[in-house]
């Protein structure tokens, strides 16, 4: 049996969802407990806004990976809901291409960012400041996988000349 | 000039704009500067290492936790009692529902989807062509991020550094302003095609609907009311109203499921990804640009040209409307408030007053084709294409138009309270 990129970048992006979703709520939390705790108690907790940065961190590359394999990173849309067949193949596997061209060099530069992040840590919690960016790291790696397997089905689809119909605007930005 | 036309071209052609943006840092860094590119992935990280930012997923969450725990019928069946007595009733009714819809939450396709459902089923059973009534709905949701809180002016405060309480009290007016003049549209619309009025609602009634819709209109009061007072910062507040619409929607109303609230946490979280990536990677083209001293060169070469701040606005006035027709609001927002704001300062043009109507402007591109979210929303909900929609749109991108105009000419109408309430200097 041989392993298809496109089901194992599904499996994976199930296994983000649920970690964007848990370190989302983590972060809502860790904001909410600060502003009770400041209003309610009188007494700020110091260490929930340095928490809830960091979490912002982790959540937004970690749903980068799943926006970039779902194929809504925002985009100027208006070419390509024009397009047909072979062009509008052949457009999708452009983004497809440089995205895991350019997000590819910046999870590898991201990658020697930690290295280089050595013993520092953060001010309250004292969390290794290496760790902030291997969640950079890692989110921006699981995007440049998406931007590959998605590269991978668009050139397979250019070839057979397979028409996959245009992309809906609603689908691709919520803001 | 290389970063203009490569961003151009790449992004005409459908490339996500973070990518072209990235592409364009890594590219200059490397080769024209002679940097260690690492730089790039430095600035990335820490781009959005800020709590200002959170306001974004916080007010984006807001939103949508409110829409779904039912708070929309609530607001429609009060403005149903206030408005919907007279000719053409349930068209104000649409506009007065999203007014107080946009004081609650900021995100414009919140209104579309969520109230937008309501309304139009609402006026086309009462016999108002759905033309009409898909055109109403759409138009209005262009409110939300006008009248405050706003998650388009927290995106312009952070990138330009502006006080958000200012930009939310700067909105205000101008919000009113665009309800107003949507309101005079239904009144044309409705004396042409004879529109009859609607049941008038007993004083007991209103009552009931106002009691009803009780706890989401104190959103605005905790929520505007908090940062106005000084008592909040703008995530703080955004926060607070997350915290609020659980409340109210898990304690209150019990009409939020927890595998409902897992779906909004992941919803909101994606589409402030989207946003908050386009921020992260702008901060290694922000350090390009001020190496190369884009912003004051362009400054320079705008005054010279002309150092009339009413030219420079109407002239900046027509190219966002043209990038809005093409681009969401956000990515706009975020490229081109560093390029311009150093000439607009620099011309005597108040920050507050500039985003204020930099968002209203990229309103106006949610409803027009080829793109305008809450144009295809809107289309989609009512069942009619999006084309057909944009006709029946034309009058209020007229009167949208004009206000915009007011409020470009006449900066006092948005600067006014936030120099009342000190502000503004």
């Amino acid at each position: 049996m041989t392993l298809n990129p496109t089901r194992a970048a599904a499996a994976l992006f199930a296994l983000v969802k649920w970690l964007t979703i848990l370190a989302f709520a983590a972060m809502v939390t860790a904001a909410i407990a600060q502003v009770v705790s400041r209003y309610v108690f009188n007494s700020p907790l110091g260490w929930t806004e340095e928490l809830a940065r960091i979490l912002m961190i982790w959540w937004t590359f970690a749903a980068i990976g799943i926006l970039a394999f779902r194929r809504k990173l925002l985009a100027v849309d208006a070419v390509l809901l024009a397009l047909r067949g072979r062009r509008h193949q052949a457009v999708l596997a452009l983004g497809n291409g440089l995205g895991l061209i350019f997000v590819g060099w910046l999870a590898w530069l991201s990658w020697r960012l930690v290295q280089l992040a050595g013993t520092q840590v953060s001010p309250s919690l004292e969390i290794p400041q290496a760790w902030i960016y291997m969640g950079v790291a890692l989110g921006l790696s699981g995007a440049t996988f998406g931007f590959a397997v998605n590269l991978w089905v668009d050139l397979r689809r250019l070839v057979s000349n397979e028409d996959t119909g245009p992309i809906k605007a609603t689908e691709r930005s919520d803001v | 000039m290389f970063y203009i036309i490569s961003l151009l071209a790449l992004m005409i052609a459908a490339v996500p704009i973070a990518v072209v943006l990235l592409l364009v840092s890594l590219l200059n860094v490397t080769i024209s500067a002679g940097v260690d590119p690492i730089i790039v992935a430095q600035q990335t990280a820490t781009g959005i290492d800020s709590f200002a930012l959170m306001a974004i997923p916080f007010f984006l969450l807001a939103a949508e936790l409110m829409n779904r725990t039912g708070i929309t019928d609530r607001i429609f069946h009060l403005a149903n009692c206030l408005l919907g007595g007279v000719p053409g009733g349930l068209g104000y009714v649409n506009v007065g529902a999203s007014m107080m819809f946009a004081s609650m939450s900021g995100s414009a396709v919140a209104d579309a989807v969520g109230l937008g459902r309501i309304e139009i089923k609402a006026m086309t059973e009462a016999g108002y062509d759905r033309d009409f009534s898909a055109a109403v709905t759409a138009a209005s949701t262009t409110v939300a991020p006008i009248i405050p809180p706003s998650i388009s002016l927290v995106i312009y405060g952070v990138t330009a550094g502006a006080s958000i309480g200012g930009l939310f009290l700067g909105g205000l007016v101008p919000g009113l302003l665009m309800g107003f003049a949507m309101m005079l549209v239904v009144y044309w619309h409705s004396r042409r095609k004879g529109y009859g009025a609607g049941v008038s609602a007993s004083w007991a009634e209103t009552r009931v609907a106002f009691v009803r819709a009780l706890l989401p209109l104190f959103t605005p009061v905790i929520v505007v009311g908090g940062i106005w007072s000084g008592i909040f910062t703008a995530s703080e507040a955004g926060a607070f109203a997350v915290l609020y619409a659980l409340i109210l929607g898990v304690l209150v109303y019990r009409t939020l499921k927890p595998k409902e609230i897992a779906e909004v946490l992941f919803d909101s979280a994606l589409a402030s990804a989207n946003i908050l990536f386009i921020i992260a990677v702008s901060g290694a083209v922000g350090w390009l640009l001020t190496m190369h001293q884009v912003p004051m060169k362009l400054a320079a070469m705008i005054i010279d040209w002309s150092p009339d701040p009413q030219v420079f606005l109407l002239l900046l006035n027509v190219i966002l409307l043209v990038l809005g027709c093409f681009m969401a609001a956000a990515p706009v927002i975020i490229m081109i408030t560093p390029i311009i704001l150093p000439a607009a300062v620099a011309m005597g043009i108040d920050p507050v007053h500039l985003g204020v109507m930099m968002v209203l402007n990229l309103m106006i591109g949610l409803i027009t084709p080829p793109v305008g979210l809450c144009l295809f929303a809107v289309a989609e909900v009512a069942e009619i294409s999006a084309l057909r929609l944009a006709r029946a749109l034309a009058p209020f991108y007229v009167v949208l138009v004009v206000v915009l105009l007011a409020i470009t000419l006449v900066p006092e109408l948005v600067i006014g309270l936030p120099r009342y309430f000190g502000y503004v200097k």
